[in-house]
């Protein structure tokens, strides 16, 4: 039985995700995610009338940081070994397959 | 079509009425010091990924963790547009697929934005225009792809976590000049408050229109499907772009009766050779960003009484203050922005005017030999650090004539020279009249010192009176003459009004003894 889910979603999804599926992957996929969604629906069912939206899994905010910069903050990191890990380079530039134009925000 | 037809005014139809629908989208980068999530510095120009750091580049295990000062820079923005400050703002995701973005989304705020619901105002032709602001939220910039070389695209992630703030209007805009003066407007109010450098040519302000058009044929309308023309970095693109779209929606429209339905909004490049709009290759379901609440940043609550203190503080408008300018101190549009862009020195005049001398006089020697002064060292007015009595005085004395306007400018340069010595830093107070007086540059009011100035003058010159006073058509020569010789025998100090007066008494005494003998 089709459930919220069909296989023409999970396509979608994987594409997406630039996730690549066998057939066998996207059937098994469509009806496992269906029993996922339907949990929702039944946690649709409880009232929540008058109760506050949670933005946050934990009960904290303003978790801030001053604006002052620092060079290394990360214990043994430093950029010239993430440059060293990459598969490309070009220079001090990671390298990618060629695309074009700029993507903005 | 031909992209490279040059349009002239806007096409006029028979019967149509077409009206452009506008909205902007602005982003501005702010001006912090270091990234929206991480301590990495954001500054540009520096060797490819060397401001890059583990949240920088998307590494797994990396915590993001937002910026105070990015926060007060947005509230600071949200009050000069004059939106609702959230109490409760939170991030989100927004995910595509891009070498530029290491982490595959862009923290961004979705549904609860740090500001909304505002407007904001500029004038043009003498007139006040109001533009809606929707929203204006905080997101991080993506990296840097360049495709300078052959076959593949090099990524640097300097740029990667600049705080942006991105700001959405209403569509009220109607047309390419209106939208262009509003970016102009709102580009030196940025600038202004220091919410950012806000400068063009680095990229710190960029512009995206949304544009349609409603198409009135009687009782039938129609609408264009709108257009967003991407990343436009110069007015002159923002108001060249929006007129091209204008034409060509319009022309679509004539040729094909495209209309708009939903879903077939499309994007735009801006060709800046060309000056035309071109499309661009759909990214493939580029539209389903998938946000959804960021689990690695707790909400942020801005204090309500800080976002009170901000907005109670905010300072009066560039625009607002500039007409102010030109009305109160009777300056030039054009001198405005000399006195007004700066807002430490606009605030040192208006100090100085408020202790009561005349605001002309003021104005004036600010943009003359107080300009002068701090250009010969590349700083602002206010940058020479002297207090506003200080500039009040010395248009105080000039105003009321105890100094001539040479005079006024050469106690300016000793008034900048000695505010560098140590007595004054020492805190001796700077006295512009007693400076005055000991370089003896204060003019004499004192009467009989000047007419005896005035007698020396005539004596030495009584050839020239006597012609002067034979040949009326010498007169005014000669009195130009003579004020000059009391000038000079006075070394400048003679009250030019009142040596002006007794030289005119004095002639009209010697040509009634002329007459009489
Ligand atoms: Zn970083």
């Amino acid at each position: 039985m089709a459930g919220p889910i069909d296989e023409s979603a999970v396509r979608r999804a994987a594409k997406l995700a630039r996730l690549s599926l066998s057939n066998a992957d996207v059937s098994k996929f469509a009806q496992q995610l269906s029993t996922v969604i339907s949990y929702f629906e039944q946690l649709r069912q409880v009232d929540t009338a008058g109760a506050e939206p949670l933005n946050h899994p934990i009960e904290i905010a303003n978790v801030t940081r001053p604006d002052e910069p620092r060079a290394v903050h990360c214990d043994g990191f430093t950029i010239d070994a993430a440059l060293a890990n990459a598969p490309d380079l070009h220079g001090r530039y990671f390298r990618v397959p060629g695309v074009f134009g700029d993507s903005g925000s | 079509m031909n992209a490279r037809r040059v349009f002239k005014g806007m096409p006029r139809i028979a019967n149509l009425e077409i009206q452009p629908i506008i909205g902007l989208e602005i982003h501005v980068q702010l001006a912090t010091r270091t990234k929206m999530f991480c301590a990495c510095a954001a500054e540009f120009g520096a060797e490819p990924n060397t401001r890059a750091c583990p949240v920088c580049l998307g590494l797994p295990g990396a915590l993001p963790v937002v910026n105070a000062q990015a926060i007060e820079l947005a509230i600071r923005a949200g009050a000069a547009l004059n939106c609702s400050i959230a109490r409760l703002t939170k991030w989100d995701r927004k995910s595509y697929y891009y070498p530029d973005l290491p982490k595959n989304y862009q923290i961004s705020q979705f549904d609860l934005p740090i500001a909304e619901r505002g407007w904001f105002e500029f004038s043009r032709e003498g007139e006040t225009r109001r533009v809606r602001i929707r929203r204006a939220h905080l997101e991080e910039d993506a990296g840097k792809n360049v495709h300078d070389f052959p076959g593949f695209t090099a990524v640097d992630l300097n740029r990667a976590g600049t705080p942006l703030l991105e700001i959405v209007t209403e569509p009220d805009i109607h047309c390419a000049e209106d939208a262009r003066e509003f970016a102009i407007a709102l580009q030196r109010e940025i600038a202004y408050l220091g919410i950012g450098e806000a400068n063009m040519q680095k990229g710190q302000m960029r512009f995206e229109p949304n544009i349609n058009l409603e198409i009135r044929d009687g009782e039938q309308l129609a609408k264009t499907p709108i257009v967003e023309v991407k990343n436009l970095n110069s007015f002159r693109s923002l108001h060249g772009a929006i007129e091209f779209e204008i034409r060509r929606q319009l022309e679509e429209w004539q040729e094909r009766g495209v209309t708009g339905a939903r879903g077939n909004k499309s994007n735009r490049g801006w060709d800046d050779v060309r000056m035309v709009t071109v499309a661009q290759r759909e990214k493939e379901e580029a539209d389903d960003y998938r946000y959804f609440p960021d689990p690695d940043l707790p909400p942020v609550t801005p204090d309500a009484r800080r976002v009170a203190e901000i907005v109670g503080t905010m300072p009066e408008p560039s625009g607002v203050r500039t007409a102010r300018f030109i009305r109160e101190y009777q300056i030039p549009a054009k001198d405005a922005p000399a006195l007004v862009d700066d807002r430490a020195t606009a605030d040192l005049l208006d100090a100085a005017a408020a202790l009561g001398v005349d605001r002309a006089t003021l104005a004036r020697q600010f943009l003359s030999f107080w300009q002068m002064q701090a250009n010969a060292r590349q700083i602002s007015i206010a940058g020479l650090r002297l207090p506003a009595g200080v500039f009040a005085e010395l248009a105080q004395m000039s105003s009321s004539g105890r100094i001539n306007a040479t005079a006024a400018a050469t106690i300016a340069g000793e008034l900048v020279r000695r505010s560098d010595t140590a007595a004054v830093k020492a805190g001796e107070p700077l006295s512009v009249s007693s400076l005055a007086a000991e370089l003896g540059l204060l003019q004499t009011r004192d009467s009989d010192q000047i007419a005896g100035w005035v007698d020396a003058a005539f004596a030495a010159n009584a050839k020239a009176v006597q012609d002067a006073l034979a040949n009326p058509k010498k007169l005014i020569a000669a009195r130009g003459f003579l004020a000059g010789q009391v000038m000079k025998a006075s070394g400048g100090k003679a009250d030019p009004k009142i040596a002006g007066e007794l030289i005119e008494q004095k002639l009209r005494a010697l040509a009634g003894d002329a007459a009489r003998s």
